[in-house]
């Protein structure tokens, strides 16, 4: 009986012993673990229509799907070589989740549609789990975490970067330089027209004739800002960018933001100027550029720009160049302006916006040419080096600061299929897809060849090229099989493979 | 650079057409030549002449005796004889299946060159749908798993440029293939140093590494699906020789190392091991070569099995012994 008792005493010591051991062990893996963890946030760049809402989606279902369905990310190494585990998405702090299942859910319908354009503020954070690379370390805790926080926001808000480099004068002088000519100056007339009635610079008695004033001439300039906008004219150099995406779901923006640029007299002299006084129109509109700036811009990027490590560049190309000779350039032009703030560590108020306080900065920017399923494959190439042909030389500034460039063709979805048919008894190399605005009907369509170098005008003169626009694919089963995407495991690759095994 | 024999297109716009059935506009043999120049080798005319009509001649003698003693033995006792004669006749017959058997295993292996010439030339130019007509046709032969065959075909586009398939093709089919095959070297090398630095007589050295060798080569080519019998083994080990040949006379590096390596290990451990060393290092050196012949493409650049690393290894065992 002695025996018995103290065979089950040393029993449960055995078995504590054996609990502590375990928990100690397990201890151990969760700090480990937690110490190996690491977050990554992406920004997923692009001017308005460039498709970052549904590149993003489908990077998210891809990433969901990649254990499962390796084949549509097969050159991200973590999948190709098996390491990827899985992956779950979570929504960011204080902010709106990105709408991943309403989007999915839109193009997997029966009569499927493309996801809503952002008209706000929204994101997703992307739990990775993977096997290290390390055996050791992988035998000791069995996996390890990559969180990717990605951020969407609408296009047009990007044009507000530069802004915050210049003052008002300078900017008035830019825009009213642009309307000078072109498709510009005919849109622009009435709101020019109102302008040229007023005296920017007489000082106004009464308080309620200078706010009627401001008023009438800021919302034709907001009228043409949409004018601008339109498909057929597609210019995408247009500022301020939040008048054209409203105000957190309103159509237009509340009357204390609305200003309009005024006409300067020549550029050195308007620098010079002094602080013109606060009872006359340009003394006004000047305030509330400045507030616009302080209240709407800083905000916006201190919250979403300031951490971001990598940067995904989405360009629609195609559009552009399908659009016009002006439209193309304007696309080029409102990139370049753009990227201009892309600088790192040069000491200004967007150099500490995005190196922030401790020194992070921006080392990959990966250029993708969107909607490359819109040519023949063939073209892609010239595709790519179209895209390197308008950016390269904000390219090149980039990795003069140490940071990597990389530029790709890439598509969201893949909409066509490389067929080739006997046209005229030759062999003629086609795109075969369904239309939009159609019948779902698989419909052969040719879209010519593109310049793999800026083009210039007389391209569009005898235009061999014209891009056509094509609908989703029978999506039906693509909530477990997948969407094909064009290249999209390159860009990740690029993006973030350096960071998985 | 278009895929289409098109000399005028036409202007864009929706068109229609059945498929086209034709051969895609742009042969293969077309394609601009490789960059490397292929190992030429000067086979002698004469030399061929000499051993032709001596095998020839030594058959014929054989022949000869053998029918005047198969005609002896038949006249001698009919039961007898007719027993020689069936004999003969099963040995004439097996040995032409065999010979077959040999000489188509001997053609697939002159046909693994051609492929990787080829395969050298598709990659070059790096166009779309050459690349994966070609795998289709050596996939068959290649024993891989059909799910392994089924990832690789889900995994290639229409988008995926010749280039993109060969890479997707190493990964996905081929670099398992090759890891099976490592694995048979690196065990080779090992058997071979431990024979080697065990072996009483100097002479035996030679033959150890010789077998081992041999029967390394036959291992690998089956990795790759190629059974070759003693003749087919015999003929790419012939190759595989030559190409040695080439490598040693252009390896500085690695007579550097071996002459470093050689001092160092005599310090440290006996020259029994060290020989050992150096015999395993030579049959390495041989497996990565068969490994590249038997493989249906070259390596590329991020593929190739290190040479050094298996070094590295082999060192570390012999150190372990």
């Amino acid at each position: 009986m002695i025996k018995r008792a103290t065979r089950s005493q040393a029993k449960r010591l055995g078995d504590g012993a054996l609990t502590i051991a375990n928990a100690g062990w397990e201890a151990m893996g969760t700090a480990l673990r937690s110490a190996l963890t690491r977050t990554i946030r992406v920004a997923i760049t692009g001017l308005s229509r460039a498709g970052k809402t549904v590149f993003t989606t489908n990077l998210i279902h891809s990433l969901l799907l990649a254990p499962a369905r390796p084949h549509l990310l097969s050159f991200l190494e973590a999948v190709a070589n098996g390491k990827l585990k899985d992956a779950r998405i979570h929504s960011i702090e204080g902010m709106k989740k990105f709408p991943y299942e309403e989007n999915l859910e839109r193009l997997t319908r029966p009569a499927p549609e493309w996801p809503q354009a952002t008209e706000e503020l929204a994101g997703v954070r992307i739990e990775i789990r993977y096997r290290p690379a390390n055996e050791a370390v992988a035998r000791a805790i069995g996996w390890a975490t990559l969180n990717i926080e990605i951020v969407d926001y609408p296009g047009e808000w990007l044009l507000d970067l530069p802004l915050l480099q210049m003052g008002f004068a300078e900017w008035s002088h830019g825009v009213l330089d642009l309307c000078a000519a072109g498709t510009r100056r005919k849109l622009a007339a009435p709101w020019l027209a109102r302008m040229s009635e007023i005296d920017p610079d007489r000082p106004y008695g009464r308080a309620s004739d200078l706010a009627s004033d401001i008023l009438s001439v800021s919302r034709a300039y907001h009228a043409f800002l949409q004018e601008c906008r339109k498909e057929e004219n597609g210019l995408k150099l247009l500022q301020p960018g939040r008048f054209l995406t409203g105000f957190e779901g309103s159509d237009a923006p509340p009357e204390k933001f609305l200003f309009s640029p005024l006409p300067t007299d020549g550029l050195a002299a308007a620098k010079s100027r002094k602080r013109p006084s606060p009872d006359t129109l340009r003394g006004q509109m000047e305030r509330r550029f400045e507030r616009y700036k302080r209240e709407i811009v800083v905000p916006f990027y201190r919250r979403s720009f300031r951490h971001f490590h990598r940067q995904l560049v989405l360009v629609d190309v195609l559009t552009a160049l399908n659009t016009g000779f002006e439209s193309f350039y304007d696309t080029r032009e409102a990139l370049l302006r753009v990227m201009e703030s892309f600088k790192f560590g040069r000491g200004s108020l967007l150099g500490s916006l995005f190196s922030g306080q401790w020194g992070r900065r921006i080392d990959r920017v990966f250029f993708a040419a969107t909607k490359a399923d819109h040519v023949t494959r063939t073209n892609h190439a010239n595709l790519e080096r179209l895209l390197e042909a308008m950016v390269g030389r904000k390219a090149e500034e980039i990795r003069s600061e140490g940071a990597q460039a990389g530029f790709g063709s890439v598509a969201a979805v893949n909409t066509t299929k490389n067929v080739l048919i006997d046209h005229e008894g030759a062999p003629l190399a086609v795109l075969e897809g369904i239309l939009m605005n159609g019948p779902r009907v698989k419909r052969t369509y040719y879209p010519g060849d593109i310049p793999a170098d800026l083009p210039t005008a007389d391209y569009w003169l005898n235009n061999r090229f014209k891009v056509l626009a094509f609908a989703p694919p029978d999506l039906s089963k693509a909530a477990e099989e997948g969407i094909p995407p064009v290249r999209l495991g390159d860009a990740l690759q690029f993006l973030i493979g350096d960071k998985l095994p | 650079m278009s895929e289409d024999l098109k000399a005028s297109p036409p202007a864009p716009g929706l068109v229609e057409g059945p498929l086209w059935t034709g051969a895609t506009a742009i042969v293969p043999a077309e394609l601009p030549a490789p960059a490397d120049t292929p190992r030429t080798r000067a086979r002698p005319r004469r030399g061929r002449w000499f051993w032709g009509s001596a095998l020839a001649f030594l058959a014929a003698v054989v022949l000869y005796d053998t029918a005047s003693f198969l005609a002896a033995a038949w006249a001698t006792n009919p039961i007898l004889g007719g027993a020689f004669i069936v004999l003969f006749a099963m040995v004439l017959i097996s040995a032409v299946v065999w010979i077959r058997g040999e000489l188509r295993e001997i053609r697939k292996l002159r046909r693994a060159e051609f492929d990787h010439d080829l395969a050298l030339r598709i990659m070059e130019a790096n166009q779309y749908g050459h690349a994966l007509p070609f795998i289709e046709k050596l996939l068959p032969s290649l024993p891989v798993a059909t799910s392994v065959r089924d990832r690789f075909m889900a995994s290639v586009f229409d988008t995926h440029s010749d280039r993109d398939v060969f890479r997707l093709f190493g990964r996905i089919v081929l670099e398992p293939l090759d890891r099976q095959a490592y694995a048979f070297v690196n065990r080779a090398a090992r058997d071979s140093a431990v024979g080697v630095a065990a072996s009483p007589v100097a002479a035996l050295d030679a033959a150890i590494a010789l077998w081992r060798s041999l029967r390394m080569i036959r291992q690998v080519a089956g990795v790759y699906g190629f059974r070759p019998g003693m003749p087919g083994t015999f003929i790419l080990g012939r190759r595989l020789l030559l190409g040695t040949a080439l490598v040693a006379t252009t390896d500085i590096v690695g007579n550097i190392w071996a002459e470093h390596l050689g001092s160092r290990l005599a310090g440290v451990l006996s020259t029994k091991l060290a020989e050992g060393v150096f015999a395993a290092v030579r049959v390495a050196r041989l497996g990565l070569l068969a490994m590249e012949l038997c493989r249906p493409l070259s390596f590329g650049k991020e593929d190739e099995p290190s040479l050094n690393r298996l070094r590295k290894e082999i060192v570390s065992a012999i150190m372990r012994l």
